[in-house]
């Protein structure tokens, strides 16, 4: 199972929890896989917020590939200067 | 206000002439009425030297100086520096050294850098420093510009 | 990835492309173009930091002889609560337009309220001062604390903080009981500003057939003209930017101020507008760094091991969201492997201008107040500081506070390299001197980027690309190709073209041009090769899985052909060859920067010199190597203006007193000596050529550096930026 880091902003939202475990093909799966016991996760997952398998921010977002090891971190998409 | 006053000068060794108000600086006439767009703007207060030129053989910054002011003198811009499509040895040098990166300072730089060694062939280290105090670079720290001006002494 | 070593083209040191433009004064850069018809702007704006606009009167501008068009916020489309997203996340479309143009507040001195055309730029000013604007002064609010306090003035909805970040990792409670040695202090940092030479500007046409040509300078061609269809509710498609050459960014030339304006004068008068800003206006209307306020704790035990680190981040955003404290609460802690961490980080609003991205936007305050701290604790220890930091150090797998882990990162490899660097080896001696280090980390970004090569009938090429070149990028992204093609990078020719041109290409910035654009190249070039080799069996009629390719020869059982004999045959075996390229890379790597300073305090003015400066950075593989020293170069040069003597002087009024290279002091030539550089390369796994980006990292350490150096020297602990010259002779005289 991939594990999804909770924001610690979100934590309050996820019962206290720090880590949940999800499964699927790809990170949207993962999510999806979550959304009957955390529906409002997706929709937070807007174009401010990266997404990061392993430590490495991806460009595909919710459609980049899991492992069933995988870490899957939200951070906030910054661009620099 | 005054109309436009006929103005008659050298530029890089050509007689040149044109028209200008009284309140037009040197800087906007060399740019915006000669389109010698070589000369830089970068804050128009005589205080970066992007705008350096030599006026009668002396770095002056241009928007200091009135259009009207250059009648019969002779001017020099970075327009002037190569000669016969051949680059100066202080603009290869500037290439070889990596002394720009986004250039905009670069004119003005090889202006001064030029007068200064015309004047005296084998400055200090010091000495380079001192005299190009008035022209500003945010982009290189000004290490590559120094090194490259020494290489030409 | 790639593990060739022995490059030909890539580590060497060729003379710029544009490099003969640039000397002789021939390159255009925005404040060059030329046009017929072309006309002159000229911007009003608010002397006020905080007021309602109660009515705008342009009757008497409009009567000026050769006026030929006057905007206002009136003139744009209604916003309504539309959310767009041009790159930097959803946000609201009338913030956008409302730092274009006020809407119906003003929120800073020099914020833009109308804007004149005309005939001559005199004119236009002349005019522009002629417009009448009835405003209801409201109190300003300057600093974050003070924007945060319950009855601060608020400038949008119904609070000034515009996001609160927060990263927990383990338990910063148990964690400081664990330590045997605590310090905590708070800091502030100024408002400064990005410094480039270069003004802003833009030249704007909108023709009859609704199509918008835009020639700016600029530091996204694509940004801007996703910008200017969101302001302006124009197709994308319709609107078209050529990037004319740029001088210096640093991030400043990110936001988009002045090409809407300009349009929509176009649109008004149908000629092509150019608008410059002022160097007045530059300072006191594009976007500087947030100024900030910070207080950070960090808990070691007797032997070294930091146990605890305890941040919060208060950064000023300026008029609208976006002060960037995301990024410094990601890159607060990063160089250090620490069990418990808590971060929350504030980007507040305040009467300032909006703020802009400068260089690793967010890390360089977070990294002085952090480098500061770890140089007390060395103290309080009794460790050598890098022996401190190397004991601590972030490493490939180290867990950061924000969560994820490192994949293979140069820390190490840095403060190495500073230990044995001769620099730190040499004792400084003497009264009044002092010697500071510090570390600090930038990400690197992916993000997409396009390019195409064709190949021309002698066998030379030229290579289209949409970054434009604020540093060398042009010859770096064209030595990529050329390692890849096996000919020389003279016989590449590179250009930054328009939107039209080239395929999607996002920012110059974030240090991605060199990792990303350079990748497209590269890719692109091995779209010419697999082309190359096609037609070679073609033309031998052999089968193609027995065509090699290599160091710039095609080769098979009929014969060899270089690219040069190939290359006039193309046309009429089918056809010419082009190769192109998309990418949106994952694998950026992330830098380390280190720096090492002397300095030398008098004691009777305060004023600091800097005695000997050396600058240490995993630069992954130096493609470059030149253009990667200028990297470091200018950006230590920044961070020594940015600690010594740059701030925003504000009166409390909300008006900058210092706006001119007078007075807002930048370092010049004569305040510095050689900046030392060492490029560490730890290649990055992620790129073909193990490229890092490096053109940010660089400017996070010196602040901590620079405050150490002048605490030791002195003996009074720095904790406020600038330490200029009155900051530091009242610490030395309070002592």
């Amino acid at each position: 199972m991939a594990t999804i880091f909770i924001p610690a902003m979100w934590r309050k939202d996820f019962g206290g929890l720090q880590e949940v475990e999800a499964s699927g093909a790809t990170v949207g799966e993962a999510v999806e896989s979550l959304s009957a016991a955390y529906p409002f996760l997706r929709e937070r997952l807007t174009s401010s917020v990266s997404i990061a398998v392993d430590g490495e921010v991806t460009p595909l977002g919710l459609l980049e590939r899991i492992e069933p090891a995988s870490e899957i971190h939200f951070i906030p998409a910054i661009k620099g200067g | 206000m005054a109309g436009k006053v006929h103005v008659q000068t050298t530029i890089n060794g050509q007689p040149a002439e044109f028209l200008c108000e009284p309140r037009q600086s040197l800087l906007e006439v060399l740019r915006d009425v000669l389109g010698l767009t070589g000369t830089k703007e970068g804050c128009n207060d005589g205080n970066c030297g992007a705008c350096t030129v030599m006026l009668d053989g002396r770095i002056v910054n241009s928007c200091l100086v009135f259009g009207v002011e250059v009648e019969g003198k002779s001017i020099t811009t970075i327009e002037g520096i190569a000669k016969d499509g051949e680059l100066h040895p202080l603009q290869q040098s500037f290439l070889k050294n990596a002394a720009l990166q986004c250039g905009i300072c670069t004119p003005g730089f090889i202006m001064a850098a030029k007068s200064l060694l015309d004047q005296e062939p084998h400055p200090t280290e010091e000495r380079i420093r001192f005299y190009l105090a008035n022209n500003l670079c945010r982009c290189t720290g000004y290490d590559k510009i120094v090194r490259a001006i020494q290489e030409v002494c | 990835m790639s593990t060739v070593t022995g490059y030909k083209v890539i580590g060497t040191r060729p003379v710029r492309h544009d490099g003969a433009d640039k000397v002789t004064g021939r390159a255009l850069y925005g404040a060059d173009y030329a046009a017929a018809g072309l006309v002159h702007g000229s911007i009003l704006r608010s002397p006020h930091a905080h007021a309602k606009i109660v009515k705008i009167d342009t009757s008497k501008a409009a009567k000026v002889p050769g006026v030929l068009a006057i905007v206002t916020a009136a003139d744009l489309p209604e916003s309504g609560d539309r959310m767009v997203d041009v790159g930097e996340g959803p946000q609201p479309l009338s913030h956008i337009r409302g730092n274009i143009l006020a809407l119906d507040k003003v929120l800073y001195k020099g914020h833009a309220v109308a804007a004149v055309a005309a005939a001559s730029v005199h004119v236009a000013e002349e005019a522009a001062q002629l417009i009448e604007v009835e405003y209801e002064p409201l109190e300003a609010v300057l600093s974050a604390p003070a924007a945060m306090k319950p009855g601060a003035p608020i400038l949008h909805g119904d609070t000034n903080v515009a996001l609160h970040v927060q990263h927990v990792k383990g338990d910063v409670e148990a964690g400081f009981a664990e330590a045997d040695v605590i310090v905590q202090r708070e800091f502030t940092t100024s408002t400064v500003h990005q410094g480039y030479i270069e003004p802003q500007n833009g030249t704007a046409f909108w023709s009859s057939d609704g199509r918008v040509s835009v020639w700016t300078s600029t530091q996204g061609s694509f940004v801007v003209r996703d910008v200017m269809a969101a302001v302006l509710d124009v197709p994308v498609s319709q609107i078209k930017v050529t990037p004319m050459e740029i001088g210096g960014g640093f991030g400043g030339k990110i936001p988009v101020y002045l090409e809407p304006v300009a349009a929509l004068l176009s649109k008004k008068c149908g000629r092509p507008v150019k608008l410059v800003m002022s160097r007045k206006d530059v300072f006191e209307a594009t976007g500087p760094t947030p100024g900030s306020f910070m207080r950070v704790k960090i808990g070691a035990k007797k032997d070294g091991t930091i146990t605890a680190g305890l941040a919060y981040l208060a950064n000023e955003a300026g008029a609208f969201p976006g002060g960037m404290v995301s990024a410094g609460a990601m890159c607060v802690f990063a160089a250090y492997d620490i069990e418990n961490g808590k971060i929350d980080g504030y980007d507040v609003m305040v009467n300032k201008p909006s703020t802009a991205a400068y260089r690793a936007p967010g890390a360089p305050n977070a990294a002085f107040a952090v480098e500061s701290l770890i140089d007390e604790l060395a103290e309080k220890l009794g460790m050598d500081p890098i022996e401190l930091r190397l004991k601590n150090a972030a490493k490939e797998g180290t867990r950061r506070v924000d969560g994820p882990k490192f994949r293979r990162i140069g820390l190490v490899e840095v403060l190495e390299a500073m230990k044995a660097h001769p620099h730190y080896n040499t004792p400084l001696g003497g009264p009044n001197r002092g010697r500071g280090v510090a570390v600090g980390f930038w990400f690197n970004i992916g993000l997409e980027s396009s390019c195409s090569i064709s190949v021309n009938s002698d066998g030379k090429m030229a290579l289209i690309e949409g970054s434009t070149d604020i540093g060398g990028s042009r010859t770096s992204i064209a030595m990529q190709a050329a390692e890849v093609l096996g000919i020389p990078v003279a016989d590449i020719n590179p250009s930054v073209v328009d939107t039209d041109s080239i395929g999607f290409t996002n920012v110059t910035g974030g240090s991605r041009t060199t990792f990303a654009t350079g990748w497209a190249a590269y890719e692109a070039a091995l779209d010419v090769v697999r082309q190359l080799k096609e037609r070679a069996a073609k033309i031998w009629s052999v089968d193609l899985a027995e065509v090699t390719f290599d160091a710039g020869v095609l080769k098979s059982s009929a014969g060899t052909m270089t690219i040069a004999e190939i290359a006039p045959k193309l046309n009429g075996t089918g056809g010419p060859v082009v190769g192109r390229a998309t990418v949106n890379p994952k694998g950026a790597g992330g830098s380390f920067a280190g720096d090492i300073v002397d300095v030398e305090v008098d004691p009777e003015t305060g004023k600091t010199t800097i005695l000997r400066f050396t600058a240490v950075q995993d630069v992954g593989k130096a493609i470059h190597p030149s253009y990667v020293e200028g990297q470091l170069q200018g950006g230590s040069v920044q961070g020594i203006g940015w600690a010594l003597n740059e701030e925003y002087f504000m009166r409390e009024d909300g008006t900058m007193m210092n706006s001119s290279f007078l007075d807002y002091r930048m370092p010049t030539i004569l305040d510095l000596p050689m900046i030392d550089t060492v490029l560490v390369e730890v290649p990055n796994p992620g790129h073909p050529y193990g490229v890092r980006g490096v053109g940010e990292a660089n400017i996070v350490p010196p602040l901590g550096a620079i405050a150490n150096a002048v605490s030791h020297a002195i003996g009074v602990r720095m904790t406020s930026l600038p330490m200029n010259p009155p900051a530091v002779w009242k610490a030395i005289s309070t002592k």
